[in-house]
């Protein structure tokens, strides 16, 4: 009896703190120990999406360029409409360079989670530290990282990659959605944050 | 030999410098003075134009087509139509957006930046900026057209705008070219086509 006591409450423990995306879902086996992101990944592509940024009531339209200029470094700069920058950022997984921002954004939490989003978004070599199984096929790689878990959806099959969810304590805290893939480019990018007003719509306009 | 190399290209630079000619006094006064004619007879102005992004990173320039609308004294259209539809009206200090059906509404007139811009996109529509305040204003001359730079004296807008440049066509004194270059280097150009002034344009025309 104590020892089912025991187990019972070890049990309860571990699911507790199991992220919520691979919550109750079977472990698999895979001989994978690296996951390619591949929608940034081409150093001669111009990334062009036009971009709708739904953020606590308001709109804002525009482009975002995204560049990748080395092995670990990608560059983001979103103009407006007719041409001004809001921001020129350069990511890289530890360090963030900022070349131009608006002074009404210049401020550490929004520079924190654009390094954050667009370093999930464009992040290629991906780590996999488990992987799971869901009931229509898809697979779940998971990654652990210093600011949370990544699970990376792909497809069976094709390995597509299918969504991108990042949670952190135990919660789902952004969930990137991909689609309309074409040449290893998503034409349609979803960005939408759980736990703020903050939706991103990107749509691939770039004619290279 | 390299010797050669530099010689070629201390010629050929010191022509284009040629071909760049400073107007006179007595120039400026008739070219400002044509301009402004133009601007006095006009009552509308249609046409389309070709914007090209310019960012030092990409392949190639972000380009998008679209069509304007003016009618004095100071109803603007600005119309993107590919690869994208997005439409802007200018009234007072709001900007009126269609983002591919979702409709909004910006206050400009709390935000410096945004308030300078679109006054110089909507003066040089006319090009008739010449009393603007805010500028040191150069006049020069090319083999078919008038190049006008504006430098603002602002050392705040620096930041994000170095210098406008306007192209004006000799023959018509109409603005064909308007340009606003960064501090970076990069720029937005905005080519203007198929001009017609003084066409019957509806109200209707800036509402959506």
């Amino acid at each position: 009896m104590r020892f089912f006591l025991i187990s019972a409450l070890f049990v309860v423990l571990i699911s507790s703190c199991a992220a919520p995306t691979v919550k109750g879902l079977p472990e698999i086996e895979t001989a994978a120990t690296e996951f390619i992101n591949p929608y940034f990944s081409n150093i001669d592509q111009d990334y062009v999406y036009k971009a709708k940024i739904n953020a606590y009531g308001s709109t804002l339209g525009g482009v975002l360029i995204i560049k990748k200029l080395n092995l670990s470094t990608h560059r983001f700069v979103f103009v407006t409409t007719f041409g001004n920058k809001i921001f020129d950022l350069e990511i890289s997984d530890y360090s963030i360079k900022t070349h131009y921002i608006i002074d009404e954004l210049d401020r550490g939490l929004v520079l924190k989670m654009l390094h954050r989003d667009f370093e999930i978004l464009t992040k290629e070599h991906i780590k996999i530290t488990k992987s799971f199984k869901r009931a229509n096929e898809d697979i779940i790689h998971q990654s652990k990282t210093k600011k949370g878990n990544n699970h990376y959806i792909t497809t069976l099959q094709s390995q597509e990659l299918l969504e991108i969810i990042h949670s952190k304590n135990s919660k789902e805290k952004i969930i990137f959605t991909f689609s309309k893939v074409k040449n290893s480019i998503a034409e349609k990018i979803s960005i939408d944050h759980k736990t703020a007003p903050l939706k991103i719509d990107l749509e691939y306009i770039s004619k290279n | 030999m390299h010797n050669i190399y530099i010689l070629l290209l201390l010629f050929f630079g010191s022509q284009n410098l040629l071909c760049q000619e400073t107007l006179t006094a007595n120039e400026i006064v008739a070219f400002k003075k044509g301009v402004q004619q133009l601007d006095k007879e006009t009552k509308t102005i249609v046409s389309d134009f070709v914007q090209y992004k310019h960012l030092s990173f990409l392949n190639n320039d972000v380009e998008t087509i679209g069509k304007l609308a003016f009618k004095a004294p100071n109803l603007i259209k600005w119309e993107y139509t590919a690869p994208y539809t997005y439409s802007v009206i200018f009234k007072n200090d709001n900007l009126f957006i269609d983002d591919a059906g979702d409709k909004s509404k910006i206050d400009i007139s709390t935000n410096k930046m945004f308030k300078s811009l679109n006054d110089i996109i909507a003066n040089s529509i006319k090009g008739n900026m010449f009393e603007d305040q805010n500028f040191d204003i150069l006049y020069f001359k090319l083999q078919d057209y008038y190049l006008v730079k504006f430098v603002p004296k602002d050392k705040s807008m620096h930041r994000f705008i170095s210098q406008i440049e306007l192209k004006f066509t000799i023959k018509t004194n109409d603005v064909s070219e308007v340009k606003m270059l960064e501090p970076s280097g990069d720029y937005t150009k905005i080519v203007f086509k198929n001009k017609i002034r003084n066409s019957i344009v509806k109200d209707e025309v800036f509402s959506n």
